[in-house]
């Protein structure tokens, strides 16, 4: 019996990690812009389905960089036309402005490949198995590649001037400017990395389930809960928020029927709320 | 002449809180700007450094006219802007504070050198430099806030109510520091609540009043004037 929950905890950090991705980005743009981007969900669809369209042409594997490209091209485009225009303006307004977006793009999805489910077409292959844990392939790369990409930004924003600099940026934006740090650099690097992560993990998604135009919303309401469990604008507290969301809907399944395992996050956001809306895993000084 | 100020009009939100308020400063000196609340002395620097553009006037710095230019090109030329209140990074470690409050300078080994000489001149910075700098207590942070012109070594620092809230010792210490960084070669502009303090170390002051300026003259002079006594040194 103790096997079946050391499995689904397997199962837990592993899409944890990935929603650790997901929150990561999002909790970045907030510590930078100071407002909640709705859109980030559309980048990991858009990363999804973008890698679909080129592994038409191209092998999967060379597939995954032009997707991946064309969905910080995606986020750029935003900043410069949509955000960077309104910056002047009030957090709502940009936060209405985020919302209207991810509508837009997530129609474009719908435009162009239609509302149903697709997939890549990977046979399922069989599991490994540790210690009777089974993992797929997909999951481990799923995990490492998260490990890997996290580990970058622990060493971005610890050792490089362009890391700490944003740190800075995330502590007072107006001091940051006095001091001469060129903010265009650093909002440049914030959609970068928010959109490499998106993409990258929603194509992970992707390979593990399937594609269909909603997959972007599904994961930023996890990626959302995160961040509040993290405290908004905590890298650190956004991974451990991400891993914790995970953990928590695998374990749930344990409990309820996998059919409420979004239930979950939700009830997390309103409890957060509730009690303890700076976050639970803000301990670690990650960005603020 | 350093810096010159002409006519300066500004505010926030349409309310102009500066009328047309003119100074100047010769490069080497210190210089301060004092007056009572309200008097638009923290704002005449934020027009100076280029954090606010103001609707008249102009600024010249260094023989330049510099009234459209942005904050960090500015900052290029070598002019230094210490803000009242949040004025470190408090989640970045000490040593991080120094380095970001630095990136300005491109020469590296510069840098470094200026920022060891920070850390051998003020023991605190050195012991606590791998620590958080939200942890440090008020005056230690004025220090290393003011630090950052220790490394950088511009033309000009202007430092807004360096000694507001710190204690009797501090104040001395703040005040030490400034004469030392003019004495090595930079300009220093203050804004000050301390007038008596100010004054004695500055070659020119400045009085405000209503977004004008009311009484101009050297430091010495302001000092023994019965109006600014009574009015600003009380009595």
């Amino acid at each position: 019996m103790s096997g079946y929950y050391l499995q689904l905890m397997t199962n837990g950090i592993i899409a944890g990690a990935v929603y650790a991705l997901f929150a990561v980005g999002l909790t970045l743009v907030y510590g930078v812009f100071r407002f909640i981007n709705f859109a980030h969900g559309e980048l990991i669809a858009w990363g999804a389905y973008l890698t679909l369209a080129f592994s038409a042409l191209i092998p999967f594997g060379a597939a995954i960089f032009p997707a991946v490209a064309l969905t910080v091209l995606i986020a750029l485009t935003q900043e410069r036309y949509v955000y960077a225009p309104l910056r002047k303006k009030t957090g709502i307004t940009l936060l209405i402005a985020s919302i209207g977006l991810s509508y837009f793009l997530r129609n474009g999805l719908r435009l162009l490949w239609g509302s149903d489910l697709q997939s890549f077409g990977f046979e399922a292959a069989r599991g490994l198995v540790f210690f009777g844990i089974t993992v797929s392939r997909t999951q481990i790369a799923m995990f490492l590649a998260a490990v890997i990409f996290l580990g970058f930004v622990w060493g971005l924003l610890r050792f490089t001037m362009l890391g700490k600099g944003l740190r800075a940026a995330a502590d007072s934006l107006e001091l940051a400017e006095i001091v001469g740090i060129d903010m265009k650099k650093i909002r440049r690097a914030v959609w970068i990395i928010s959109a490499v992560f998106a993409a990258s993990g929603g194509i992970l998604i992707a390979i593990d389930t399937n594609l269909e135009p909603m997959m972007g919303i599904a994961n930023l309401l996890k990626a959302f809960a995160a961040v509040l469990l993290g405290g908004a604008g905590n890298v650190w507290g956004a991974l451990l928020g991400g891993l914790f969301i995970g953990i928590a809907e695998n374990l749930g399944v344990a409990f309820f029927s996998p059919g409420y395992k979004d239930a979950i996050s939700f009830a997390l956001i309103i409890a957060i709320l509730l009690f303890k809306p700076t976050g639970i895993f803000a301990i670690m000084k990650g960005m603020r | 002449m350093l810096l010159r100020v002409e006519a300066i009009t500004a505010g926030y939100g349409g309310t102009d809180i500066l009328q047309g308020v003119g100074m100047s400063q010769e490069g080497g000196t210190v210089s301060c700007v004092i007056g009572p609340n309200g008097a638009g002395k923290s704002t005449l620097l934020r027009v100076i450094v280029g954090q606010i553009s103001p609707s008249g006037g102009r600024v010249f710095f260094d023989r330049r006219d510099v009234t459209g230019t942005s904050m960090l090109e500015r900052a290029r030329m070598g002019l230094v802007f210490v803000p009242q209140g949040t004025n470190i990074f408090p989640n970045l470690t000490v040593l991080e504070n120094l380095e970001i409050g630095s990136s300005l300078m491109e020469n590296t080994a510069e840098r470094d050198k200026g920022i060891k000489e920070v850390l051998e001149r003020f023991p605190f910075i050195r012991v606590k430099r791998s620590r958080p700098a939200g942890i440090l207590s008020g005056g230690e942070r004025q220090i290393l806030a003011l630090s950052r012109i220790i490394v950088l070594k511009p033309l000009l620092g202007l430092l807004d109510e360096p000694s507001l809230g710190l204690s009797p010792i501090m104040v001395e210490m703040i005040f030490d520091e400034i004469l030392t960084m003019n004495r090595s070669g930079t300009s220093m502009l203050l804004v000050e609540q301390n007038a008596r303090k100010a004054l004695s170390i500055s070659h020119r002051g400045y009085v405000l009043e209503l977004g004008r300026n009311r009484i101009t003259g050297t430091g010495a002079e302001l000092l023994s004037n019965p109006e600014v006594k009574t009015l600003y040194l009380g009595g």
